[in-house]
């Protein structure tokens, strides 16, 4: 009985207790840092008219189309945002072409960017919508604004300020849990990569940039946003400790990495998933609706703020 | 001459969303948009509607029913096209969306200024789309309705036309954007 007792405390006092120490190290020394994070008082040193690089996390179909309204909401401003980096996940071609066509229109090289609601299929007397005798899908597609012509399928990937980058899915629909962590540490890697310019499909950016590190990363709401929001924090962590270890301190410096989450306007009375998860995380949350103004992840933290509606 | 009205029905693309497809290619609901001037139904029924469409299109192969012209289509990629063509000119009548709850077609009805029912689909989780929908209600943007009180909704949308706001009005009271709080993010020197 002696010995079952004495083999006990020694896997206890060799293994379990030092695993639970320093798990606990861990979680104390990230909880802290989000709480410094959240409360340190940056120093306004970055002048105004230099480069600006602002990454912009797109997602499925609906939070593509309100991320790129709310972008150009008031005319998108090149000479402020000088570069853009869009991501998208991969096998999503419509947000890659929304993304090309909105850098084609704020650009200034839109071909005919006539204002959609101009458009002549957009009247009931028209459309051959309500015509029968084929297969309706059919007809569709010869007076549908995005045909599916082959040619119309490809659009540029990246320009002189600008470039489209792809992300593996951080989960699929209908993925199993037991495989979703893998492909959620898939998609992480993939955001440091892009976030330090190392990833695969990375262009070269232009050389008024100082680094590869963004200044600026907004997001509102996919899964991938989750990602790559933890991922710039993650950075930054990394970027303060080893300032701190060579002795640079704590000297004023350029904001960068900063990250913006705005919750989705559909979200009135609670917050969505992904806005639940990064609320100790992003810099900056914007939510759409008074109710959820205010809320904040543990005492100590910011506060999401209320912007207004900014889709409409 | 008579003014074209439409009824524009869109279910998404993401869940299939069968009973309100029932409700709408119904020829009590038919009936009900003649007695209220509509010319026109279109559907975007979503790729698990296509069999109920063909079983209407067999049922039906003449172009009108109840003097209602009906239209259908599994998806589009963007749907404001078919939302615009709601919208009132020298020749159409202020139409109605009669949408699932997607955030998208919410949205693009109160910026084209659209009477509009929603109708959130009960299969699915999502209990927030029943809170927009319940808030647009209260705003007057909007019918809460239930696949099964359809026809009442659309006689309340018609009997409520005058009273709802003609544009969006700024709740919080002013022009916001999203890239002002980005700026702020950036610390320039002041």
């Amino acid at each position: 009985m002696a010995f079952s007792i004495d083999v006990f405390w020694g896997i206890f006092w060799q293994i379990v207790a030092p695993v639970a120490a320093l798990g606990l190290l861990a979680i104390t020394i990230i909880l802290a840092s989000l709480f410094i994070s959240h409360n340190a008082k940056l120093s306004k040193v970055r002048r105004r008219g230099g480069p600006v690089h602002v990454l912009i996390v797109l997602g499925s179909g609906g939070h593509t189309t309100e991320m790129l309204y709310m972008l150009n909401k008031t005319a998108f401003n090149t000479s402020l945002w000088t570069y853009r980096t869009y991501v998208t996940t991969s096998g999503d071609n419509f947000s890659a072409r929304k993304a090309a066509e909105f850098e084609a229109q704020v650009g200034g090289k839109a071909t005919k960017q006539t204002s959609p609601k101009e458009d002549a299929t957009s009247s009931i007397a028209t459309h051959n919508m309500f015509q029968r005798g084929s297969h309706p899908g059919e007809k569709d597609e010869k007076t549908a604004p995005t045909t599916k012509n082959p040619a119309e399928d490809k659009f540029p990937t990246s320009g002189e300020s600008f470039r489209i980058i792809e992300v593996p899915r951080a989960r699929r629909v209908h993925q199993s849990y037991l495989t979703a962590p893998f492909s959620t540490l898939h998609c992480f890697w993939a955001c440091l990569l892009i976030l330090t310019g190392r990833s695969p499909s990375h262009q070269s950016l232009p050389q008024t940039l100082e680094t590869a590190l963004p200044d600026i990363i907004i997001s509102n709401g996919p899964a991938v946003a989750v990602c790559m929001i933890i991922a710039a924090k993650f950075l930054r962590f990394f970027i303060f400790v080893s300032r701190w270890l060579t002795g640079r301190g704590f000297s004023p410096e350029i904001a960068r990495l900063r990250t913006i989450y705005v919750e989705s306007w559909a979200r009135v009375r609670h917050l969505s998933v992904s806005g639940k998860l990064l609320l100790p995380f992003a810099d900056l949350f914007i939510v759409q609706w008074r109710p959820l103004e205010g809320l904040r992840a543990w005492w100590g933290m910011k506060r999401t703020e209320h912007k207004g509606w900014l889709v409409i | 001459m008579i003014l074209k009205k439409l009824c524009f029905v869109s279910v998404g693309a993401t869940a299939s969303f069968e009973k309100l497809i029932r409700q709408v290619l119904n020829e009590a609901f038919l009936a009900k948009l003649a007695q209220h001037k509509f010319t026109h139904l279109l559907i975007q029924y979503g790729k698990d509607g296509e069999a109920l469409w063909n079983e209407f299109v067999n049922d039906f192969p003449e172009e009108h029913l109840h003097g209602v012209r009906v239209g259908g289509f599994d998806f589009k990629p963007e749907l404001w096209p078919c939302m615009h063509m709601a919208t009132k000119t020298m020749t159409q009548d202020l139409g109605i969306v009669i949408s699932h709850a997607g955030t998208g077609t919410i949205l693009e009805a109160l910026r084209l200024a659209l009477p509009l029912i929603i109708v959130p689909n009960a299969d699915l989780a999502g209990n927030h789309q029943v809170d927009l929908a319940a808030q647009m209600q209260d705003m007057k943007y909007a019918i809460h309705a239930d696949v099964d009180n359809l026809l009442e909704a659309l006689d309340k949308a018609e009997a409520q036309r005058s009273e709802r706001p003609s544009r969006v009005s700024r709740p919080y009271g002013h022009e916001d954007t999203v890239v002002d709080p980005m700026a702020d993010q950036l610390y320039f020197v002041d």
